[in-house]
Parts: structure tokens; C-alpha cells; sequence
């Protein structure tokens, strides 16, 4: 067995330009396969970071319905959400550890003769339980706080930032938002892009009762979080909301839900349909290259055997079987493609970071696409020889010995 | 000397009976070898003449089993190739067939002892590495050649190049060492010591039968068989057998003359 590989490789190396001239289609395909198959998995790793970043067995309440009759409708419905909901999930769910409304609203917000907009969200006291976020110093602020809209307020690691400059720390500071002087409690830790790519720590964090009875006037809201005891109860928990919110909203049966609940799950459902999409798509052409490169290595591998017909006579004149040229053939054209893969997937794992460093594309290389690759290239060598092969393995051996 | 009357006496390594070989190209039909009925005995020494259509390369190709007869029987050693598949055949060709051509036909680029190795790759059951190479360097002695071992065939001279392929012939220990003008690339001289190692081949037992259209050189051999037109006209055993050494000797004392002149 090695002894064929020894004689293949031999072979190859006689004509090393061709040879490499010949793996370069399998090279690219690979190349191509890795890359692509790279970028899919390294978008869908950011996404899943980013929505694990959200928190931990979180699902989210959303007023509207984005599935309903197709139109992407949900964030631009009135919110229908109300304060009485959030009450009774919080009485009426089991299997939940943290719950909390978000109001929010975009104000002016001033330091001294400093102002700018920030994204006020307005929570409970769960809040921060709910989406497992910690605080750099100082307290997250109270229930009481809550019920009486008091204005204390917690501030995201980008807006402190801004504000107050790098690694101050703003706890006890005065801020006024919308002129209403909050006092700053509690500094949260960074915490990175969120699922849309937004900066999550460009936020200040306020009771939700101060939102809508100092700061916007709204009566409902947007969205809930609900914090789920364990991975288990998720489906579970997610039914009750359901039930619940379609019992209070008066939802007939056979109605559609003018809310969502969505898992962090079906989150990531969402955002990875598109990165499958692509990745299929990259496939796609990577697979083309690969059919391509295939056709090379048959096209050089039938110039082969026509050039060592000779050859091939000699070996059946002293007792090669049909069969032991088939082999030798086809052992050299999968070595062709087997190294040309493999070279490949050297590539694949040069180009990916080069793609993340100029083009800022997230890209992770699975060992699973690594070993398909390999077998891919192996497959079109067989693919792609056996023809040229058996034209070898086929020739006469008076007309081969004769053949000038 | 036939089996008939001496039963212990060795089967033929070849019986023809009434070959025939018909070639179609295109819409006519060529009658390569029209009815021959040839017996060679081991040790024999034979030499197949006549002129280019004479026949004599289709005798070759069937002798080798490379070819299969039109109609009428070939056995080979007793075996009659028209029941062996194509595997078979090569298998026959590997273990007791040695073929010698007019090119050499040496494989470019791989050494005089890959080259004589090459038929061992294909023995069933397969020869080590290790046994494949001590064979091999035993066949290159055996035609002078062991210290030319790691050359490739463009190192060698035309006489070397087809020391070379007799070794490669002679690694499987085969039972018939088969010739296709062995002498047609080379010099005199380089001939007559190439008729010289199958000279001492046979004179081992080996059975040697050789394609050539030059007289002189079939008259190393021991009976020649001359064809025309697809037909044996002519089986003979020669008289006034040339011996190679005899022959180089009478050369070498002809060069001095002539140095000394």
C-alpha cells in the first residue's frame, strides 16, 4: 500500500508544475469551502454570543405580532403591554426567577454644562437578575424605589463613559434627565453589542414608574423580560405567558396573539435563517470551484495516460492486472486532489483571520468542516480518476508496448 | 524425444496447433498467421524469422500471452490460454513469462533495480520489499550489472539498458525468456554479448525463443523457424551454431590486428 503511494507520488513529482497547476482548482475549493463555511460559523458564534449576552433562560414579551400575515410589524404597533400584566405575570407564572417591563424612551440627558440623548429604559428591580448583569460598584436601586418612582438611576459603562470619562466612577453623582435631577446608584459593567448590533451599555437604567410618570407619560409598554428558573422550564414558562397575556388581552380562539414570546432560542433562530442563507450560497460556489477543480484533475490525468501509454504496456506485459493500473491511477489522482485538499484547508485557515482583520467578517473554522473538506477532496479524486483510470486499466497491452 | 514415447519427459512450454490470427482493420480482414503447428520443448533455443508481415510479431504477442488466437490451440505449459481470462493472463505473463523488446523498454526516470523489480509488484502472493530488492541486485549480477544498480536507464549504454530488461525478465524466474528483436537497437559487437548471456541462459535450461530478421544473429540460437506470409516454411536446427564467446574472442583478435597494422 505504501509502496503505491511511493510510486504515485513519484509520478507527481515529475511534473511538479502540472501537478500543482492541477491542484490549484482543488486548492481554491477548498480554500473557498473552508472560508465560506467559516463565515457562516463564525456570524452565527457572534449571534449566539450576542443573544447569550441578553441573559440566561431569557424570554422576551414583545407587543405586536412580527409573524402576523407577514408584515414586519411589531416594533412599529402601538405597545400594548400594560403595568396590569406585569403584575399578574408576576402573581400567576411559576417557574420564574426575575421579571421586568422596559419603557423606554430616548432624552436629553445633562452633567453640568454637558448634554446629550440617551436611551432611558425604565425597569424593575428584576431587571438586572432577569438579563444576569452585574454592577461595577454601587447598588442596583430598590422595589421601593419603584413603587415610588423615585429618581435614582443606573448608568451603562458607554454613557458613564461619555459623561463622566474612562474608569470614573459616576456612583453619587447627580445627572438631570429631562431637567428631573436622578441620582446615579448603580454603574453596570460593560456588556458588549447587543442581538442588533447595538451598543447594550449606552443606557441608563431607571424604576420603570419613573419613566412613565416623569419621563415619557407612556401608559404601556414595549417589551418584558421574564427570566426562566432553568433551561427545563423555558417551554413551559413560555406557554404560561402566552395563556396569560391571551386571556387578559381577550384573545378568542383562532385569533392570532397580538404579542410575541419569544426564547432566546427562536432569537437565534431568527437572526441565523441569514447566515444559513449565505453559507448555503457560499457553498454553493465553493462547490462549484470543487466540480472545477475535479474536471482538472481528470483532464490532467487523461493527458497522463496518454503520455505513459507505453509505460502501461510495460507493466501488463510483465503481469499487471487491469486492476493494479486502475489503482496506481487513481491513487495518483486522489493523492492530486488529497494534497491539493489539503493545501486547502491550509489556506482556509490563513485567509479566515485575514477576512476578520480587513473585512471585520466574525469567522470560526469548525473541525467539521475541516474533516468534510478533506473528505471532499478525497471523494473528487476518485470521482474525477476513475475515468482516466480506467481507460488505463482498459488498453491493450500490444497496442501500449507499440504506442510512440 | 516426444511425450508420447517418453512420459516422464516435461510438457511444452509452447504447442500450437493450427493458430490462426485475423486482424480487422477497418472493412478487410488481415490473415496474420494462417495455420502454424509449433511444438517448443524446454530448453529449447528458437528463433522466429522472416521478413516485416512475415507473421512473426503475432507469433511473438500470442507466445507472450498478450494475444489470444483467431482459431486453434495454444497451450502454454500444458495450459490452454483461450480458457484464461485477462487477469489470468496477466497473471501467466507475470509468473512464467520474461519479455525482452528492441526499445528495452525500460521505465524513464527509475533505476536499474526499480526496473528489475517492476514485475515482482504484481506477484500474487506479493514479494517484500526486502525480498523484492535482495532478487532484484541477484538478477542484475546475474547479467554483470550489479554495480550499475542505482542508475536510471539515460545513465546506460544501449547494451546495458538491455542487460537491464533481460534482468527484469529473468527476476521471476520465468519459463520462457521471449525476445522481440533483442538486438535491434545495438552494435555488433554489444550484440553478440547480449547472444552470449542468452547463450549462457540456456545453456542453464532456460528456454529462449527470439523475433529477429538478421541471420547472423539466429544463428546463436539452436533451431530456426522461418516464416512467410502467416506460415511456418521452414524448422531447422542450426548448423555452424555461432558461440559467443568464440565470436568476441575472433573480434577482439581482429581489433588488435588492426591497432597493430
Amino acid at each position: 500500500m505504501l509502496a503505491i503511494f511511493k510510486i504515485a507520488f513519484r509520478a507527481l513529482r515529475r511534473n511538479i508544475l502540472r501537478s500543482f497547476l492541477t491542484m490549484l482548482g482543488i486548492i481554491v475549493g477548498i480554500a473557498a469551502v473552508i472560508v465560506g463555511v467559516s463565515m457562516g460559523t463564525g456570524a452565527k458564534a457572534e449571534v449566539d454570543k450576542r443573544i447569550a449576552s441578553m441573559g440566561q433562560n431569557l424570554l422576551t414579551v414583545i407587543s405586536g405580532n412580527m409573524t402576523r400575515g407577514g408584515v414586519r410589524g411589531g416594533f412599529g404597533m402601538a405597545p400594548n403591554l400594560t403595568p396590569a400584566d406585569y403584575e399578574a405575570i408576576r402573581k400567576e407564572t411559576f417557574g420564574v426567577t426575575a421579571v421586568s417591563p422596559e419603557a423606554r424612551t430616548s432624552v436629553q440627558v445633562a452633567v453640568g454644562n454637558q448634554n446629550s440623548f440617551v436611551q432611558v429604559s425604565g425597569v424593575s428591580a428584576e431587571y438586572l437578575t432577569a438579563r444576569s448583569w452585574p454592577l461595577r460598584s454601587g447598588d442596583n436601586f430598590s422595589e421601593t424605589d419603584v413603587r415610588n418612582a423615585n429618581k435614582v438611576c443606573l448608568i451603562g459603562s458607554t454613557t458613564a463613559k461619555t459623561i463622566f470619562g474612562e474608569n470614573i466612577d459616576p456612583v453619587g453623582q447627580i445627572i438631570r434627565i429631562k431637567n428631573a435631577p436622578f441620582t446615579i446608584v448603580g454603574w453596570l459593567i460593560a456588556k458588549g453589542s447587543g442581538s442588533f448590533g447595538q451598543d447594550q451599555d449606552d443606557v441608563i437604567l431607571v424604576p420603570y414608574t419613573s419613566v412613565m410618570k416623569r419621563l415619557s407619560g407612556d401608559t404601556k409598554f414595549r417589551s418584558f423580560f421574564v427570566q426562566a428558573e432553568s433551561p427545563d422550564s423555558i417551554a413551559d414558562v413560555q406557554r404560561q405567558l402566552t395563556e396569560l397575556l391571551r386571556q387578559r388581552h381577550q384573545i378568542t380562539e383562532g385569533k392570532d396573539d397580538d404579542f410575541m414570546v419569544r426564547t432566546q432560542q427562536e432569537t437565534s433562530d431568527f437572526f441565523n435563517a441569514n447566515n444559513r442563507i449565505m453559507t448555503i450560497l457560499i457553498g454553493f460556489f465553493a462547490g462549484i470551484s470543487l466540480v472545477v477543480g475535479g474536471i482538472g484533475i481528470m483532464n490532467i490525468m487523461l493527458v497522463s495516460v496518454t503520455e505513459r501509454t507505453r509505460e502501461i504496456g510495460i507493466r501488463l506485459a510483465v503481469g499487471a492486472r487491469g486492476r493494479d493500473v486502475l489503482r496506481q491511477f487513481l491513487t495518483e489522482a486522489v493523492l492530486l486532489s488529497v494534497v491539493g485538499g489539503a493545501l486547502g484547508i491550509g489556506t482556509g485557515y490563513w485567509l479566515a483571520p485575514l477576512l476578520t482583520k480587513f473585512a471585520g467578517f466574525p469567522t470560526l473554522i469548525s473541525n467539521a468542516s475541516v474533516v468534510v473538506a478533506f473528505a471532499v477532496s478525497a471523494i473528487i479524486g476518485i470521482v474525477f480518476g476513475f475515468f482516466p483510470a480506467l481507460k488505463a486499466a482498459r488498453l491493450d497491452p500490444i497496442e501500449a508496448l507499440r504506442y510512440e | 524425444m516426444r511425450n508420447l514415447t517418453y512420459p516422464n519427459v516435461a510438457i511444452p512450454i509452447v504447442q500450437l496447433e493450427e493458430f490462426r490470427k485475423t486482424y480487422v482493420s477497418g472493412e478487410v480482414e488481415v490473415h496474420a498467421v494462417r495455420g502454424v503447428t509449433l511444438t517448443i520443448q524446454p530448453g529449447e533455443f528458437v528463433a522466429i524469422m522472416g521478413a516485416s508481415g512475415s507473421g512473426k510479431s503475432t507469433m511473438m504477442n500470442t507466445l507472450g500471452c498478450l494475444d489470444r488466437p483467431t482459431s486453434g490451440r495454444f497451450l502454454f505449459d500444458g495450459v490452454n490460454i483461450d480458457e484464461l481470462s485477462r487477469d489470468e493472463l496477466a497473471d501467466l505473463r507475470n509468473r512464467k513469462i520474461g519479455f525482452v523488446f528492441q526499445g528495452f523498454n525500460l521505465l524513464a526516470r527509475t533505476t536499474a533495480l526499480e526496473n528489475v523489480e517492476l514485475p515482482m509488484l504484481y506477484c500474487r502472493p506479493g514479494v517484500s520489499g526486502r525480498g523484492q530488492r535482495e532478487r532484484g541486485e541477484k538478477a542484475l549480477a546475474l547479467v554483470g550489472l550489479a554495480d550499475r544498480a542505482d542508475h536510471t536507464p539515460s545513465r546506460l549504454s544501449g547494451g546495458q539498458q538491455q542487460r537491464v530488461a533481460i534482468a527484469r525478465a529473468l527476476v521471476n524466474e520465468p519459463k520462457l525468456l521471449l525476445a522481440d528483436e533483442p538486438t535491434g537497437n545495438l552494435d555488433s559487437r554489444t550484440s553478440i554479448e547480449i547472444m552470449g548471456i542468452f547463450q549462457d541462459l540456456n545453456d542453464q535450461g532456460m528456454t529462449v525463443v527470439m523475433v529477429t530478421h538478421e541471420l547472423d544473429i539466429a544463428r546463436y540460437c539452436r533451431r530456426v523457424v522461418v516464416m512467410r506470409d502467416g506460415l511456418v516454411r521452414n524448422d531447422d536446427a542450426v548448423k555452424d551454431r555461432f558461440l559467443a564467446t568464440e565470436e568476441l574472442a575472433k573480434l577482439h583478435a581482429e581489433q588488435k590486428a588492426v591497432q597493430l597494422a
